[in-house]
């Protein structure tokens, strides 16, 4: 059996005809097949129903699920406003949905009630196919919760199915976001979608950014906020480091996409948390849960790492699929990462393309924190690309 | 494993040191185990066994990346070939037998594992199963770093564990003051209501009922021990000294003996009520409390009539 994808986008102003647009685009490469899942990310320039429905009317209701997104990563490039899509078909493909909301509230709980809907759907060990699922979460209301609702679905799925996916988000507005699952639309939620397949699914995870300078302890920190760094108010020794930059309240989060923070992991990869917001009282808050009394360091990248990065991770994905060709990728790339790279970002993306191949379907969006596992368990990201290919038989 | 140097394996394990900074409760010892287990030190699942407190045996009390109830849920620490507590497991799928511990279903590919006692001198307090299916084999210094962590893991336990008995007894102790209070103060209420019956009883017992405003009647009945004649005494003294009738009827219709020395205590008390400017009018004596009464030789200077009809005929004359 192949598995068989297509992709398609569209910047229509209109949500509805952006919707269609894109839609038609990923099934026209499907020819005469049913799409059996449809991969949907927007921007939020669009009313999402609007545009769902400008889609469905394409697909009608075949399985979707998708986010909305700081951005998008197409085979036409990279959009800020747009409708992406991705559809895949395959006779040997099962496709299972769900969709939970309260993530901030109660993670655990919504972690377990969405991967509980579709444990009855997981491959059995003893048979040939697989499942991996797709996982897209509220990157702005669900951020401290990410962590937790991860380890609750890894948990219940197990290790034999890998998770990949990402927190959705705005252009870094930071206001709202929506999760879709079908005709559902919500926020502050998590959706799941299970694959099964015997086809292989590569997944590859790097960030690119290195440490520098001498490590920092965690002497007192709360969930995803870190109040003193070797003893002192963590923004004043985060301050200390970079004698020569005028850092404030206000230019803080802009500062610190290219400073994020990293702890060292035995995998000898660094766990990287990027600084969101310092606070008048001297603490920093973090995109995800930070380890307590733990030893950090300020992380450095530059676009030649960065790019690096991506490129291992495409490689990393494909060396998974152990030469069998690509059906589709998958991108998950920080929304940070792109003022970094400057005018390279499009290049982070036509190095993907170059090893996932140029004319392989693609899908991506700029994320709000990545999931994925490297080589350990599966992780909440921040400032990282994770790239997901799946093979075509 | 291969990037890891030697600054960044320092710093992994100080955050394994700060666990013992952890000393909350058990559910965040479990936590914080499988936390560094998995996300700091790599293993894809983790399963943490603990001894309970009534039997020997190995409970998986926590699990990551895997089901709970997909592991074995009991593990027996000595078997006629392994003690779990005596080392470290270190296994791959190089072996030609499977891990010694059956803590997997055996359809997982797993690819290394570790089985790591966290004990304290000889006692075993738990086990910590870890394993890998991505890589071939556990690098030597995160097998390390694994019995850094369960050397740590044991004695944060030892110290939750003995915190949280002695908080257990504390609760205890709280309980039982608090039960031994409630049952103190129902004793207390129990006599004071023994108390307010006793005294109603009392009350009843030597009721000195007026009859028009000159007359008290004192009706006595049933067997009239020394401690009541006292009371008697007392009661209908009092009513006199406050009530200053002319005339008193102690009606002993209801006495049917009397013993002498209560007989000299109601004469007495008549002839202080006397003192007090009331004439006393003893009536329905009976023939054995008659005998009683002049078995005593006192001066019978009392005036007494057949039955209370007739006393209270005496009395109305006497206003």
């Amino acid at each position: 059996m192949t598995i068989l994808a297509g992709s398609g986008s569209s910047q229509h102003t209109d949500a509805y005809q952006a919707g269609q647009e894109a839609a038609a685009g990923a099934l026209a490469a499907l020819a005469s097949h049913t799409p059996q899942l449809v991969i949907v990310f927007t921007t939020e320039h669009y009313d999402h129903a609007t545009a769902l429905q400008g889609i469905r009317a394409s697909t009608g209701t075949v399985p979707l699920i998708g986010c909305c997104t700081g951005g998008l990563i197409t085979a036409q490039g990279i959009l800020e406003r747009g409708v992406a899509a991705l559809a895949l078909c395959g006779d040997d493909l099962e496709v299972a949905l769900a969709l939970e909301p309260d993530l901030s509230t109660r993670p655990a709980q919504a972690a377990q009630s969405v991967a509980e809907q579709l444990e009855d759907y997981l491959a059995p060990l003893s048979s040939p196919r697989h499942s991996t699922a797709l996982i897209f979460t509220d990157g702005l209301t669900g951020a401290l919760a990410m962590d937790t609702a991860i380890h609750h679905v890894a948990t219940i799925f197990g290790p034999f199915c890998p998770l990949i996916g990402g927190a959705a988000g705005d252009n870094l507005q930071y206001h709202q976001t929506s999760l879709f699952v079908n005709e559902r639309i919500l926020g502050d939620s998590i959706a799941l979608a299970l694959l099964t397949t015997a086809a292989p699914i590569g997944i590859g995870v790097r960030h690119g950014w290195q440490p520098i300078g001498q490590p920092c302890v965690i002497t007192r920190s709360m969930a995803n906020v870190i109040y003193e760094l070797d003893g002192r108010p963590a923004l004043e020794v985060y301050r200390s480091l970079f004698p020569h930059s005028e850092l404030t309240l206000e230019n803080f989060r802009e500062f610190t996409r290219y400073h994020p923070i990293g702890f060292p992991q035995a995998t000898g990869e660094f766990l990287v948390r990027l600084p969101m917001q310092a606070n008048a009282d001297g603490s920093i808050v973090c995109v995800g849960m930070l380890p307590e009394y733990a030893v950090m360091y300020i992380m450095q990248g530059d676009p030649v790492s960065l790019l690096t990065a991506a490129e291992a991770a495409a490689q990393q994905a494909m060396t998974a699929l152990q030469g069998v060709p690509v059906a589709a990728a998958i991108v998950i790339d920080c929304v940070t990462r792109p003022p970094l790279l400057g005018t390279r970002t499009a290049d982070e993306i036509d190095h993907i393309r170059a090893i996932v191949g140029v004319e392989t379907p693609i899908i991506g969006m700029y994320s709000f924190g990545e999931i994925a596992a490297d080589t350990g368990p599966v992780c909440f990201h921040n400032k990282t690309v994770v790239v997901g290919v799946i093979g075509k038989h | 494993m291969s990037q890891l140097n030697r600054e960044s394996e320092l710093a992994i394990l100080y955050e394994i040191a700060s666990i013992s900074r952890h000393l909350r409760d058990r559910e965040t010892i479990q936590d914080l185990t499988l936390e560094k287990a998995t996300r700091l030190l790599g293993a894809e699942i983790a399963v943490l066994y603990l001894t309970a407190t009534s039997d020997t045996q190995l409970h998986a009390c926590a699990a990551r990346g895997i089901r709970l109830k997909k592991v074995s849920s009991v593990l027996v620490p000595v078997s006629p070939t392994l003690n779990l507590g005596q080392q470290l497991l270190v296994w791959t799928a190089c072996h030609s037998t499977p891990f010694p511990v059956p803590v997997l279903p055996a359809e997982y590919p797993v690819q290394a594992a570790l089985g790591i006692p966290i004990k304290r001198g000889t006692s075993l307090l738990g086990w910590l199963y870890v394993a890998i299916l991505k890589r071939a084999a556990f690098d030597p210094r995160v097998v390390v770093l694994y019995d850094v962590l369960a050397d740590q893991v044991s004695s944060t336990l030892e110290t939750t564990l003995a915190w949280e008995q002695a908080r257990q007894q504390q609760l205890m102790l709280a309980e039982a003051n608090q039960r031994l209070e409630q049952a103190l103060s129902a004793v207390h209420e129990a006599y004071v209501r023994q108390e307010q019956l006793l005294q109603t009883i009392q009350d009843l017992s030597v009721p000195v009922l007026p009859i028009g405003d000159q007359a008290l009647l004192v009706p006595l009945i049933g067997y009239i021990d020394s401690q009541r004649a006292q009371q008697i005494q007392t009661t209908m003294l009092a009513a006199v000294g406050q009530q200053h009738p002319r005339c008193v009827i102690l009606d002993m219709t209801g006495v049917a003996l009397l013993d002498p020395t209560v007989a000299q205590m109601l004469l007495a008390t008549a002839r202080s009520a006397r003192l007090l400017g009331a004439q006393v009018i003893v009536c329905g004596v009976t023939p054995r409390v008659a005998e009683v009464i002049i078995a005593l030789d006192s001066d019978l200077t009392i005036t007494t009539v057949s039955d209370l009809r007739a006393a209270m005929r005496l009395a109305l004359l006497r206003r």
